[in-house]
This record gives C-alpha cells, sequence and structure tokens, in this order.
C-alpha cells in the first residue's frame, strides 16, 4: 500500500535516479530512508540496478566491412519491397468492401438464384385462390341454368364427383 | 480475378430475369401458361350396346356410379388453352362445353366450366379443381337419343 502511495507520489522516477546515483546525497539519505520502510520499493530498486547492470553489460553490436557494406543496400530493398503508393491510404470503399469481395460476391449470386428460382417456382406451388389439396377432382362451385337443375353426387365406391343436369325435355 | 467477373456475370443475369419476372403483371405471367384439356362424350343409355373398350379405366368408374346398360363413347377432344382463354368443344344437340382454366395451383387446375344449350343458354356453370393425371370431373344428364350424355373433362 505504501509503495503504491509513493508510486502515485512520483518517486518512481526518484527511486530510478537513486539506483543510478543520479541523486544528490541529502535526497539519497531520504530515499534509504524511505526504502528501509516499504519493501516493493526496495524491490523495484533492486530490479532497477538488475536492469541497469544488463545494459551495461551488454555487449557492443559490431558489423563486420562485409556486413557494413551490404547493410544500407540490404534496408532500400526492403524499402522498395514495402514501398507503398505516395497518396494517402484510404478508407475501402462500400463497393471494394462488399461488391469486390469474393465471399459476398458469392453470397449475392447465391441470393440472387434463389430469388429467381422463388419468383419462377413460386407462382407454380402458389399460384391461384385457395390451397386445398385434393387427389381427385374438387367441385367449387355448381349453378344450374335457367331451365335446368342440377345435382352434386359421388357414388360410395367411386372417386367420379358428377354434376348432374336435370334438363327440361323441351330445351 | 476471372471467378469475380463471372460471379457478378452471374448476379446481373439472375437480377435482370427476376426484374424482368418482376416487372409484368401476374395475369401477364400466367396467361403463358397452358393447359391441357381433354372431354370424353360418352352416350349412356339402357339399350343393348355394353361398355365401349375405348373408355378404358373410365368404364369401370362409370359403371360404379350408373346403372346403365351402354356406355359409348361418341368423341374424344383434346386441346390446351391458356389461363382465362376459354376451350370449346362442340357437343351432340348442338351444346356447347366450354372450359376455361382459371388457375394452375401445385400440378392442379382450376377450371371454370359452361355447358350452354343450342340457344347459347347456360345449362350449368361449375367451377372445378383437377389434379393433372387424375380422375375427371363428370357433367352428365344432358338428354340424347334414348339415353343421356356423360362428360368427363380432366386436365394436365
Amino acid at each position: 500500500m505504501t509503495h503504491w502511495f509513493h508510486k502515485m507520489a512520483g518517486r518512481t522516477r526518484r527511486l530510478a535516479n537513486y539506483t543510478t546515483g543520479e541523486m544528490a546525497e541529502t535526497e539519497q539519505g531520504r530515499m534509504r530512508a524511505l526504502l528501509a520502510a516499504c519493501p516493493a520499493c526496495r524491490r523495484e530498486v533492486e530490479a532497477y540496478r538488475l536492469l541497469f547492470a544488463t545494459l551495461q553489460t551488454s555487449p557492443r553490436v559490431t558489423l563486420t566491412p562485409g556486413e557494413a557494406a551490404a547493410f544500407w543496400p540490404s534496408v532500400e530493398g526492403r524499402i522498395q519491397q514495402g514501398a507503398t503508393p505516395a497518396t494517402p491510404p484510404t478508407r475501402p470503399s462500400l463497393r471494394e468492401r462488399f461488391w469486390d469481395h469474393p465471399r459476398l460476391s458469392l453470397v449475392s449470386a447465391a441470393a440472387a438464384i434463389v430469388l429467381v428460382l422463388g419468383l419462377t417456382l413460386g407462382p407454380m406451388v402458389g399460384r391461384g385462390p385457395g390451397t386445398h389439396g385434393s387427389d381427385g377432382a374438387e367441385v367449387i362451385s355448381v349453378e344450374a341454368g335457367e331451365n335446368t337443375s342440377v345435382m352434386l353426387f359421388q357414388a360410395p365406391d367411386s372417386s367420379l364427383k358428377v354434376i348432374w343436369v336435370f334438363e327440361a325435355p323441351s330445351s | 480475378m476471372e471467378e469475380l467477373l463471372w460471379r457478378r456475370c452471374l448476379v446481373f443475369v439472375c437480377v435482370g430475369f427476376a426484374v424482368v419476372r418482376l416487372g409484368g403483371s401476374p395475369t401477364e405471367v400466367w396467361a403463358q401458361e397452358v393447359v391441357s384439356l381433354r372431354a370424353q362424350v360418352i352416350y349412356a343409355a339402357n339399350e343393348p350396346g355394353g361398355v365401349d373398350a375405348k373408355l378404358g379405366n373410365l368404364a369401370g368408374e362409370l359403371q360404379r356410379t350408373f346403372r346403365y346398360s351402354m356406355y359409348q363413347l361418341l368423341e374424344a377432344p383434346q386441346g390446351s388453352a391458356a389461363l382465362n382463354r376459354p376451350w370449346r368443344v362442340g357437343l351432340p344437340g348442338d351444346r356447347t362445353l366450354e372450359v376455361i382454366p382459371t388457375a394452375i395451383q401445385g400440378g392442379q387446375y382450376n377450371l371454370t366450366v359452361h355447358v350452354l344449350g343450342p340457344g347459347g343458354q347456360a345449362l350449368v356453370n361449375t367451377q372445378v379443381r383437377l389434379r393433372g393425371g387424375g380422375p375427371p370431373v363428370i357433367v352428365g344428364g344432358l338428354l340424347h337419343q334414348k339415353g343421356v350424355l356423360i362428360i368427363a373433362i380432366s386436365a394436365g
């Protein structure tokens, strides 16, 4: 808890300075008193010391004359490979994002096929009034003429629907 | 990239076809449908003659339905009609059979059937729904000679 209070108070930077010795003697005395009361601060100081020691002991990177001669041409070659047009990058347009997208283009083609099939086959399966299905003939309505009468019947063991017209003998 | 072009072409063709299909009114689209129609005109009477072999399977159905001793197939005109267009057949006794397909629905055909007398007066008006290749609807009872006419109307 004390450590987080120290961090919030900006003492992290002073801990780093203390580790590297970039601090006045009086200030160093106060830091030592602080470290005595703050274990987390001591661990942080140890971490800084380890880091600085590592940095100071890292070997210098050196190049052989051949590597040095090939270094810049290699960098320039990579720059050329990754060269982009001078125009600033722009957001892809809707056309590029949707119309040119192969997967979406395929989806739109499939949707169009479904639309056409629906329009073509839809009327064949749902055309006209009513949708009642029947295996045989179905008489929807019967109307007799002026001088006739009609009877609708079906024999028990027959599939025939019969509209029987009673015609006046004189007609 | 070439595949993408093909897909675009497919989209254009399909959408164009859909627009053409949508552009016409339903009546125009239906009017292009043609329905095959058939009428078997049978003379039935209680007189010698038996059952006409040309009636085929219909003979048995007629014998189960009626009690005539003789069934003779007089004619069996066939034709076709577009939706909402009449198909007319002359019947014995200067009568006329008029069949008008009004709708096609899942392999079934809605028909308006008129039987007209010699003067053009309606003897019977009916609306029926027939399954393509299914049993016919029978309009009978029209007096003819010593018996009656039985008309079997089928579609599809």
